[in-house]
């Protein structure tokens, strides 16, 4: 019988599985280790760093809604140095490494690249422009700051570059589009979207930061939605993140054009996510005999 | 810690909303340690994340854990079926330091659980046995008071504070905490461990300032994501930042964080 093959190639990106773990649900990896066989996995997203350090949002940051989750961490994580200081223990982990990357302002990009631009384990970088969890405007958000700063990053590095998008726009087509005329390889789709829950036992908002990002499968039909529009109108390589938590979910992704799945929530409620989800779709293409996951990216789509 | 598929060995209502688990894993059963907890995934769509879930004792091979119904998920953990089974990770987190207590005969322990906060506490009872243990209880009333004779039998001494007065003192906890702290005659190196409400643990480490010598550590909770110290949801504030309460916890000395 024919072998089933679930590699899948993204840009000059070669992957031996089309399961990615999302930034901010798999740390840096490192405590994984005793619950996840890495060969499972295509790609780990780490936890978005920043130039400085950052403590992240008051506590609580977790809230769960029916079918999701809500998180306000407010992109804690120990700074570029940090993340740099770990990074002899974090190359070692036996799967490809991208770093989830956010900056304030141009300089902090400029500095963030040149230290990642001489790792040349890490093959590509994610840029996040839409986390909900932060003061500032989301950039994602706004079509020309948008465009003008990833056609900015892109002149900083010759790493792949994928660039995250809030599912929170009136059209995403037209974002996508002019992310990728700037110069983004990748699209990462999508971030939470903005959401709230009152304790109505004390009267007021939840989560310490009052705002936070639903994920989970409350979204999954919200961001297929955006990956098929995206997909038909643009054709272009996706990385899908939205409420996978099995392989039908992941295959209704590919379907709708999404070459990697993203595996966020899921990781929080098992870490081996992706080893079950992994084999599940393999024994799916097994038993419809495909040969190739390729195939089917973007079947879906009418 | 791992990942395993666990069967319901028994399941006893204790009080009307209390019930206690048992679990038959050897692997827990080895493993666990007093103030570590197990994060048990609940089998229904809606509820998305686990629940965490203090190790309450270890007996005969079977772990226990000994919970309150709050919402949907401990309602559905309290009409499960012996033999059914569970997702479980643990043991989890950083337990209660117990170095000096359980090598050195000299030390005095106090035991402070509020409410349901007295579940990680048995666990450490039973590491003490044999050994002076003043443990205080607390609740609304005489009904709500749990585990008295499970203490009682490990040869504790137990007193009960009741807010209705129906049984013990009437009063708060930690106000029968301070009075027995001001007239019982405590050794200089005595040991304390707490677990309820954040109220309560606030209310102890106040008392503490006038008992330097006491070393007290508590246990704490948190809402969590993953359990197993990736997503930083779980923190609370220390003196020294935000910690997670699933790693670098669920057990902080209370000076760490009061
Ligand atoms: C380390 C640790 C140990 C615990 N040990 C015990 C124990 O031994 N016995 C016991 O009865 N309870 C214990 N709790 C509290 C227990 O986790 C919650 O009561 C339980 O999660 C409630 O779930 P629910 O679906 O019934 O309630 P809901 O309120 O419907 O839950 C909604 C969400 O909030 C979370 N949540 C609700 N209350 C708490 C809480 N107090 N702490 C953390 N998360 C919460 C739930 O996990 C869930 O994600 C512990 C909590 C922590 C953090
Ligand atoms: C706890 C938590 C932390 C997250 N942190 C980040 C982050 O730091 N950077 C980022 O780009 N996305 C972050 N996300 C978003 C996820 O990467 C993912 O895009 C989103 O949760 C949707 O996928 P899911 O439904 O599979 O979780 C976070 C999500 C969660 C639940
Ligand atoms: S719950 Fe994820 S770090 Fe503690």
């Amino acid at each position: 019988m024919e072998k089933s093959d679930l590699r899948v190639k993204i840009k000059s990106l070669q992957l031996r599985s089309p399961l990615i773990l999302c930034s901010g649900t798999a740390g840096f990896g490192l405590e994984l280790k005793p619950y996840l066989d890495f060969k499972y996995v295509g790609a780990l997203i780490t936890k978005t760093i920043t130039l400085n350090k950052r403590g992240g949002n008051p506590p609580p940051r977790i809230a769960e809604t029916s079918s999701g989750v809500i998180n306000s961490i407010g992109l804690e994580n120990p700074g570029l140095r940090g993340f740099l200081t770990q990074w002899p223990e974090i190359k070692k982990l036996p799967v490809q490494i991208i770093v989830s990357i956010y900056g304030e302002n141009k300089r902090e990009y400029e500095i963030i690249f040149r230290e990642l631009n001489r790792i040349k384990e890490i093959k590509a970088v994610e840029v996040n422009l839409s986390c909900p969890n932060l003061e500032k405007k989301i950039i994602s958000q706004d079509k020309k700051k948008s465009f003008s700063l990833v056609r900015y990053l892109r002149g900083l590095t010759k790493k792949i570059l994928i660039v995250k998008l809030s599912p929170e726009v009136s059209d995403i087509v037209e974002i996508a589009k002019s992310i990728l005329k700037a110069g983004a390889d990748v699209l990462s789709l999508t971030n939470t979207f903005s959401a709230l829950k009152i304790d109505i036992g004390k009267r007021k908002p939840f989560l310490g930061n009052i705002f936070g990002g639903l994920s989970g499968p409350a979204i999954k039909p919200l961001v297929l939605y955006r990956v098929y529009k995206v997909y038909q109108a643009l054709r272009c390589p996706i990385i899908a993140s939205g409420g996978v938590l099995n392989y039908k979910d992941a295959l209704e992704f590919i379907l709708a054009g999404a070459i990697g799945i993203g595996l966020g929530t899921a990781n929080l409620v098992e870490p081996d996510s992706a080893e079950i989800i992994f084999k599940d779709l393999l024994s799916y293409m097994k038993k419809n005999k495909i040969s190739s996951l390729k195939n089917l990216v973007g079947n879906g789509c009418k | 810690m791992k990942k395993e598929e666990v069967k319901v060995y028994s399941l006893d209502r204790i009080k009307k909303d209390i019930f206690l688990l048992g679990l038959k894993s050897p692997y827990l059963a080895k493993n666990s340690f007093p103030g570590q907890f197990l994060h048990i995934k609940i089998d229904k769509q809606s509820l998305v994340l686990r629940r965490p879930l203090s190790i309450h004792k270890v007996e005969k091979g079977i772990t226990y854990v000994l919970f309150k119904v709050r919402g949907e998920g401990t309602r559905f953990l309290s009409g499960l079926r012996k033999g059914s089974t569970l997702n479980i990770i643990g043991p989890l987190g950083k337990g209660f330091d117990l170095q000096f207590t359980v090598y050195s005969l000299q030390f005095t322990v106090i035991l402070v659980g509020g409410g349901i906060g007295v579940a990680p506490l048995l666990f450490l009872a039973q590491k003490f046995r044999g050994r002076k243990v003043w443990v205080f209880l607390g609740a609304k009333s005489k009904e709500e008071v749990l585990c008295k004779k499970d203490f009682q039998e490990l040869g504790c001494q137990v007193f009960v504070a009741t807010e209705d007065g129906s049984l013990g003192f009437k009063g708060k906890l930690t106000s029968l905490l301070k009075e027995k702290l001001s007239i019982i005659n405590y050794s200089p190196s005595t040991k304390m461990y707490a677990c309820g409400p954040v109220d309560m643990l606030l209310e102890i480490s106040k008392i503490l300032r006038e008992y330097p010598q006491i070393d007290c550590q508590a246990s704490f909770e948190q809402f969590m994501g993953c359990g197993i110290g990736v997503c930083r949801g779980c923190v609370i504030k220390t003196k020294q930042g935000f910690k997670r309460v699933c790693k670098d916890g669920p057990v902080f000395n209370i000076k760490e964080v009061f």
